[in-house]
């Protein structure tokens, strides 16, 4: 890893909910990995592996049970609420479903001009000509935008507004959720050129989350692949698309379908490894990719494989990972 | 596609859907023709209210209750008229000829019946199976499309199972009279993407067994890509170019299809590659237009296309169709 110093440390992170009679679910559980200033992050796995509640563990929403997030410096889970709060406008994050974080009943400018209110900037005046600068930043008509309602956006539209309210703040860190799985794909390239000119215009750090690993490699630097609520593998993008070295990850690829890729019809018949995560009431022993994993090994089953480097700047918890060179230092 | 020998399985000709709204009657799918034979995939592409799933409800006459279809549209199913047939009629090829997979299993399995008990529904319904000899042949049906444990589902409600596992139930039940038609619309949409290839996979292999034929319909150009024999991309209502996978995925001609391909983000491509974008927005299926729907759009648009539609026809091959008034070049990528 390079000398600077990193925006984001998140320290062996930990999220559990309680799931009613005494039972706890482990959502996240030991996480680790630090974001640098103006570097992108793609999170990736399946549905429930835990990469929202990670995301939101990182913006104190809530904060962890257990683990730290160094945020500029900051331990943030030390922070009292009122130094927390002035935090805020530093990191923001925009979600999936952009019409239902947009409150339905004020006019999408009004929403824009929150934070900037939250912040006690400026007066009422100063700070709609604000909002409606940023409105035009991300490619709405400003002056038609200001004074609708949500419900008269189309998806893409109101995904750009989130973006814009996210934005206005001028926060150095972006956690992205899915912010384009529910959009059409001629909308979804819209919208991630659009995170990318942002990236590059506010010099942004981001945390993006998606299951489709096709869009993560677009937008991020880097990748951490997720599973059962532990991060499994951090890569480089294009190191992490050529060689995984996860099976989990080689997994997740080979599941990718592209029209660059051979059809299903033709080459791809054989059944994969099959199955589902384990439960997060109680997590087996071992490693919890074990049950799916077709180059499993006694080892596999007893003792947990810890999350380490095997080649400078990539991470893997695997006793056997695959595609690295022989001998980690 | 076409064979002299047998007509085909499905033929659809000049199908149009009209439904009413608040502003009027609004033509949802516009004048659609397409065959199908056995053992054969077709895959609709396009954006959300492009008309895709209207077009799935239409062929089995599953439509809305205040839907219209235009007098000429025919839907020809084994050389039967679906549009003309008595409701009772239809009913006994629903489920048993035909069978359907929705985008979101929890609305189409019924949320207060056991996932045994609704698979035997239509084994009882259709071949006339007794109770116990349905419940058998459905677990039977749940294993073979992957659902673990089986026995056990078959005695879960549906919010009992997993996103993968309720949509394995639905495929179970859509498949359980082994239909020679199955229309698919968006089945892998809500899943994760190492599901969404096992549920791929799981109805390729049923296809190939039972030589059944599928209507596959997705937003997703690259999951189309890995089942369909054929593709067919829509754009306000209209089929705008149809070719085999291959063709299409290597020269597909219609500026709109080629800006889709072009938009999707490719693994291959190192990160932060800016998309090429399709700017604009689909037209509101409330205004007409004279011309090809999609010129307000179009970067290769010329002064006729906004005048005068251009109808879908075959060019240099004959089964590569496409309705364009100037193609995107045979060897050229984009606009």
């Amino acid at each position: 890893m390079s000398e600077a110093t990193p925006l984001l440390e998140v320290l062996d992170v930990t999220v559990t909910y309680d799931a009613g009679r005494g039972r706890r679910v482990h959502a996240v559980s030991g996480a680790s990995f630090r974001l640098l200033p103006g570097e992108a992050l793609g999170l990736v796995g399946e549905s429930g592996c835990g990469k929202s509640s990670l995301a939101r563990a990182v913006l104190q929403l809530p904060p962890p049970d257990r683990g730290k997030v160094r945020f500029a410096g900051e331990d943030l889970g030390r922070l009292s609420g009122e130094l927390l709060r002035r935090l805020r406008p530093r990191m923001q994050m925009i979600f999936q479903d952009s019409l239902a974080s947009l409150n339905p009943r004020r006019k999408v400018g009004e929403s824009v001009c929150d934070p900037l209110a939250i912040m006690g900037e400026g007066d009422r005046k100063e700070r709609r000509s604000r909002a409606k600068e940023m409105l035009a930043t991300v490619g709405l008509d400003p002056e038609a935008t200001f004074h609708r309602r949500p419900h008269q956006l189309s998806g893409g539209q109101c995904q750009r507004a989130c973006i814009a309210r996210a934005l206005i703040s001028k926060p150095e860190l972006l956690v992205c959720d899915e912010p384009v799985s529910s959009l059409d794909v001629s909308v979804q390239a819209q919208i991630l050129n659009l995170l990318e000119r942002m990236r590059a215009l506010f010099k942004l750090s981001m945390l993006f989350i998606s299951h489709d690993l096709a869009v993560v490699k677009n937008v991020s630097d880097r990748i951490a692949v997720m599973y059962s609520g532990k991060l499994r593998e951090i890569a480089p993008s294009s190191e992490l698309y050529g060689k995984p070295a996860h099976p989990y990850t080689a997994l997740l690829l080979s599941a990718v379908t592209s029209p660059s890729l051979p059809s299903f019809f033709e080459s791809r018949d054989s059944e994969s490894a099959g199955g589902e995560p384990p439960s997060l009431f109680a997590p087996p022993a071992g490693c919890p990719f074990h049950s799916r994993c077709p180059g499993k090994r006694e080892i596999c089953l007893e003792a947990e494989p810890p999350m380490r480097v095997v080649e400078p700047g990539r991470e893997v918890a695997c006793h056997f990972p695959l595609h690295t060179k022989k001998t980690p230092e | 596609m076409k064979s002299a020998a047998h007509p085909p399985l499905l033929s659809v000709s000049r199908l149009s859907v009209h439904l009413p709204t608040e502003e009027g009657w609004v033509r949802t799918v516009d004048g659609v023709s397409f065959t199908l034979d056995h053992g054969r995939t077709l895959a609709v592409v396009g954006e959300s209210g492009c008309g895709k799933s209207m077009l799935c409800r239409a062929i089995p006459r599953l439509l809305p209750f205040r839907a219209r279809t235009d007098q000429e549209s025919r839907i020809l199913f084994e050389g039967r008229e679906l549009g003309v047939m008595k409701e009772r009629a239809l009913n006994a090829i629903r489920g048993r000829e035909i069978g359907m997979i929705f985008q979101d299993p929890m609305t189409s399995l019924n949320p207060v019946l056991k996932v045994g008990i609704q698979i035997g529904e239509s084994l009882e319904h259709h071949l006339n199976l007794g109770r116990r000899q349905a419940l058998a042949r459905a677990a039977k049906l749940l294993k073979e499309t992957g659902v673990d444990s089986p026995e056990q589902r078959m005695s879960h409600y549906p919010h009992q199972l997993s996103g993968g596992q309720r949509q394995r139930a639905a495929i179970a039940m859509a498949l359980a009279c082994a239909p020679k038609l199955l229309i698919a619309d968006e089945p892998t949409t809500a899943l994760d993407v190492t599901v969404q290839a096992e549920i791929l996979r799981l109805l390729n292999r049923r296809r190939v067994q039972g030589n059944m034929a599928m209507i596959f319909v997705s937003h997703d150009l690259s999951v189309a890509a890995g089942l369909a024999h054929e593709i067919a991309v829509m754009y306000a209502g209209k089929f705008v170019e149809m070719a085999p996978a291959p063709k299409f995925f290597e020269r597909a001609r219609h500026p709109y299809a080629r800006a889709l391909l072009d938009s999707v983000p490719r693994p291959r491509d190192p990160p932060h590659t800016i998309l090429k974008e399709i700017g604009g927005q689909p037209p509101s299926p409330m205004d007409s237009h004279p011309g090809c729907p999609f010129a307000p759009r179009c970067p290769r648009a010329r002064s006729r296309c906004p005048e005068e539609e251009p109808p879908l026809k075959s060019h240099e091959e004959e089964n590569h169709q496409y309705a364009c008034w100037n193609p995107v070049p045979r060897n050229g990528r984009g606009s």
